[in-house]
C-alpha cells in the first residue's frame, strides 16, 4: 500500500503539486488534531442557493503518517436565490376576485445548513507542506427561515464530501490548512426553499418576464473553499 | 517550534474571522418587489349569441302534395361569411342516408340596431328585408335573425320523400352535391319530439342543436359551454383571468368544451371611446394556444380534427383543460402608447369568442364565451 501511495505522491510531485523534499511527517500516528475553518460555499445553480459563508471544525485522528480519520461539522448561513421563487401578491379591489392589482415579488429567504460527517484522509507528508485528499459521508440539515416559511421547516438527508487540500506547518503544534471540498446533497428538494410552495400566489401569469431557474435536481453539488487553523494537542505539530 | 505569541495571534485572527462570519446585526432581506405592477380581473362566462334557432318541418312526413308543404328554418347568432362561402340548408330522412338541398327560399332578415340619441338614451331600430329565390346565404351578425322558408317542392329530388332531419352546413363551393362532412353545424331532428317519427304531429317544430352533426344522436357532438352533450354529469365551467403588466396582456383560462368541427377559440380586446365609453375599435389578440410554456396553437382543436395537444385537449371528454393568450401592445397599433406604461389604455373589454374557421379571421364574431370589463386601473391609466 505504501508503495502505491508513494507512487501516487511522486506522480503529484512530478506534476508540481507538492515539494519534492520529504522529511519528518507533520502528523504523528496515534495523535489527534483539531482544525477550525472558515470560508465560502458555492452551490450549483440548480440548487437555488446563493454563495455563502461557512465555518467548520474538523477533529482528526491519524492512524499513520499517511492515513487519518475524523469528523467534521460545517455550518453554512446563506440565502436562497430569490429570483427563482417569483410570486404575485394581489391588492386593491377586493371584490375583484382577490384584488385587481398585482405586485410581483421575488421571494427569497435565509437558510441555515448544518453538515455533520465522518471522513478519511490520505496525506503525503512533507517537511513544511503536506498535500492531502479527503472523502467522507455525513448528513446535512437544511433549516429555512421560520418567519418567511410560516413555521419551522427542515430537510435532513445524506451528504457526501470529497476534496483536496494542503497543510502548511507553522510550528510544532500549529499550522494553516487550505482546502477545497465538494459537498454533495442527496434527495435535495428545491421546493422546500420556496415559502409559497403549494400556494396559488406563485403561479405568475407572466412567466416569460422572469428568470427561470434550471431544472431542479435531486442531487446537488456544492463547492466549498476554506482556510483552517490546525492545532495538534500534545506538541505533535511538526517534525 | 512556533513562538507562543505567534500561536496566540494566529488563533485570535482565526477566531475573529469565525465570529465575523457567524454574526450579523441585521436580518437578511431577500424579498423584494420587481418590475411593473400588474392589473387584472377574472373573466366571466357569457355564452351569448351562440348559433341557435328552430326548424319547422313540412306538415307531414310524406306528403302527396309537395307544393303545399313548407320548411322554415329560423336562425340567429350566425357570423357573416366571406365571399365564396355560404350557409346552405339540407334535409334528409330520419337516418340521414341521403341529403337534399333546400333552394328557392324566401330569406327574411330581421335586424335590430341600437344607437344612442342626443340625450344619451338608447334607441332601438328594428328593420327587416326580404330576398326570394335564395339557395344559400352568407350574412350574419349578432343583431340578425334569418328566416329561411321554402317548400317541399323546391327541395330538389326530395319529392314526397321523408323529411326527418333539417341541417345547415357551411360550404365553400357554390353547388355541392352533398354537405361537407366537417361543416354540418346546425341541425334539428323531427324524431326528438317523442322518439318515433311516425307519431309526430303535423307542422312539427324543434329547436336546433349547434355542434357537429352525427347520423345518430350517439355520434353527434352538441356544443355547450357548460356541459358535454349527453354527459350532463360532467359540468364544465370555464374560468380565467386577464392581466396587463406593462405592455403585455395575458389571458390565462381553463375548462372549455371543445369547439365543434370547423370552429376555434379566439380572443379580442375592445377599445372604448374616451368620451362616452362606447366601443370604438377592436383588437384581434389571436388564436388561443395551450398554456405556458408549450403554447401550441389550438386552432385545430375542434371536434373531429387530429388532436394538436393531447395533454391539454382531452378527446374522450371533449374538454380543453387550459388556454392562454399573450400579446404585447408593441404588436398592435391601436394598443401602443406613449409613454409605454399607458399601453392598453382605454381598452375596456376583453372577450374569448368561438369563431368559424370559414369566417373572417380578425373580425370578432358574435359567439362570446367569456368576457370581462377591464378595471379602471387598465383602461384609465
Amino acid at each position: 500500500m505504501n508503495r502505491a501511495i508513494r507512487g501516487a505522491a511522486l506522480t503529484l510531485a512530478a506534476m508540481g503539486f507538492v515539494p519534492m523534499a520529504e522529511a519528518a511527517g507533520q502528523l504523528v500516528p496515534k495523535q489527534f488534531s483539531v482544525t477550525s475553518r472558515v470560508g465560502g460555499v458555492i452551490a450549483e445553480r440548480a440548487a437555488s442557493l446563493e454563495p455563502s459563508g461557512v465555518i467548520g471544525v474538523d477533529a482528526e485522528y491519524a492512524f499513520s503518517r499517511y492515513f487519518g480519520v475524523g469528523t467534521s461539522l460545517d455550518v453554512i448561513r446563506g440565502n436562497t436565490t430569490s429570483q427563482d421563487f417569483p410570486v404575485r401578491l394581489r391588492f386593491g379591489l377586493a371584490s375583484s376576485n382577490g384584488g385587481d392589482t398585482l405586485v410581483n415579488v421575488e421571494l427569497g429567504q435565509t437558510v441555515n445548513t448544518i453538515n455533520i460527517g465522518a471522513f478519511g484522509t490520505l496525506r503525503y507528508p512533507g517537511t513544511r507542506v503536506s498535500p492531502f485528499l479527503l472523502g467522507g459521508i455525513g448528513t446535512y440539515a437544511l433549516l429555512t427561515d421560520p418567519q418567511i416559511s410560516r413555521g419551522r421547516r427542515s430537510t435532513q438527508e445524506v451528504s457526501y464530501t470529497g476534496g483536496v487540500g494542503v497543510f502548511v506547518r507553522l510550528g510544532q503544534r500549529v499550522g494553516v490548512q487550505l482546502d477545497a471540498r465538494s459537498l454533495t446533497y442527496t434527495n435535495f428538494d428545491r421546493d422546500a426553499l420556496n415559502p409559497a410552495v403549494g400556494r396559488a400566489e406563485q403561479n405568475t401569469p407572466f412567466p416569460e418576464d422572469f428568470q427561470r431557474p434550471p431544472a431542479a435536481k435531486r442531487t446537488v453539488l456544492n463547492t466549498q473553499y476554506t482556510l483552517g487553523f490546525r492545532y495538534i494537542p500534545g506538541g505533535v505539530g511538526g517534525n | 517550534m512556533m513562538n507562543p505569541m505567534r500561536i496566540f495571534v494566529l488563533a485570535a485572527v482565526t477566531g475573529a474571522l469565525l465570529v465575523t462570519a457567524a454574526c450579523e446585526d441585521n436580518r437578511a432581506i431577500t424579498t423584494e418587489p420587481v418590475g411593473d405592477l400588474g392589473f387584472g380581473i377574472n373573466l366571466a362566462r357569457e355564452a351569448t349569441n351562440l348559433p341557435r334557432g328552430s326548424i319547422r318541418f313540412p306538415a307531414t312526413v310524406q306528403n302527396v302534395n309537395p307544393a303545399l308543404d313548407s320548411l322554415v328554418v329560423s336562425l340567429s347568432g350566425l357570423d357573416s361569411l366571406p365571399a365564396g362561402t355560404s350557409y346552405m340548408v339540407w334535409v334528409a330522412n330520419d337516418s340521414s342516408t341521403t341529403w337534399f338541398r333546400a333552394r328557392g327560399a324566401r330569406l327574411q332578415i330581421f335586424q335590430s340596431d341600437t344607437s344612442i340619441n342626443a340625450v344619451g338614451d338608447p334607441v332601438i331600430l328594428n328593420s327587416n328585408s326580404l330576398v326570394t329565390g335564395v339557395d344559400r346565404f352568407s350574412n350574419g351578425g349578432s343583431n340578425r335573425l334569418q328566416r329561411f322558408a321554402t317548400s317541399r317542392a323546391a327541395i330538389t329530388g326530395l319529392g314526397i320523400g321523408q323529411v326527418g332531419v333539417g341541417m345547415v352546413s357551411i360550404e365553400t363551393t357554390a353547388d355541392p352535391a352533398q354537405p361537407s362532412a366537417n361543416r354540418q353545424i346546425i341541425w334539428g331532428r323531427r324524431s326528438r319530439r317523442n322518439g318515433n317519427i311516425a307519431n309526430v304531429p303535423a307542422n312539427d317544430s324543434t329547436f336546433v342543436r349547434f355542434g357537429s352533426f352525427g347520423r345518430s344522436e350517439a355520434s353527434e357532438y352538441v356544443y355547450s359551454t357548460t356541459s358535454i352533450g349527453r354527459a350532463s354529469v360532467l359540468q364544465i365551467l370555464p374560468r380565467g383571468r386577464v392581466e396587463v403588466r406593462g405592455s403585455i396582456l395575458v389571458i390565462n383560462d381553463s375548462n372549455y368544451t371543445r369547439p365543434p368541427a370547423g370552429y376555434y377559440y379566439a380572443a379580442y380586446a375592445v377599445k372604448f371611446d374616451t368620451i362616452n365609453g362606447r366601443a370604438a375599435d377592436t383588437a384581434y389578440l389571436g388564436r388561443r394556444t395551450t398554456p405556458f410554456p408549450e403554447q401550441i396553437s389550438l386552432f385545430n382543436a375542434d371536434f373531429g380534427s387530429e388532436n394538436p395537444a393531447p395533454g391539454i385537449v382531452l378527446v374522450p371528454q371533449n374538454v380543453i383543460l387550459g388556454m392562454r393568450t399573450r400579446v404585447s401592445a408593441d404588436t398592435i397599433a391601436i394598443a401602443r402608447a406613449t409613454p409605454p406604461r399607458r399601453a392598453w389604455a382605454e381598452f375596456g373589454r376583453v372577450t374569448v369568442t368561438l369563431e368559424s374557421k370559414d369566417g373572417i379571421e380578425g373580425r370578432m364574431g358574435s359567439a362570446i364565451i367569456m368576457q370581462q370589463i377591464l378595471p379602471q386601473s387598465i383602461r384609465g391609466r
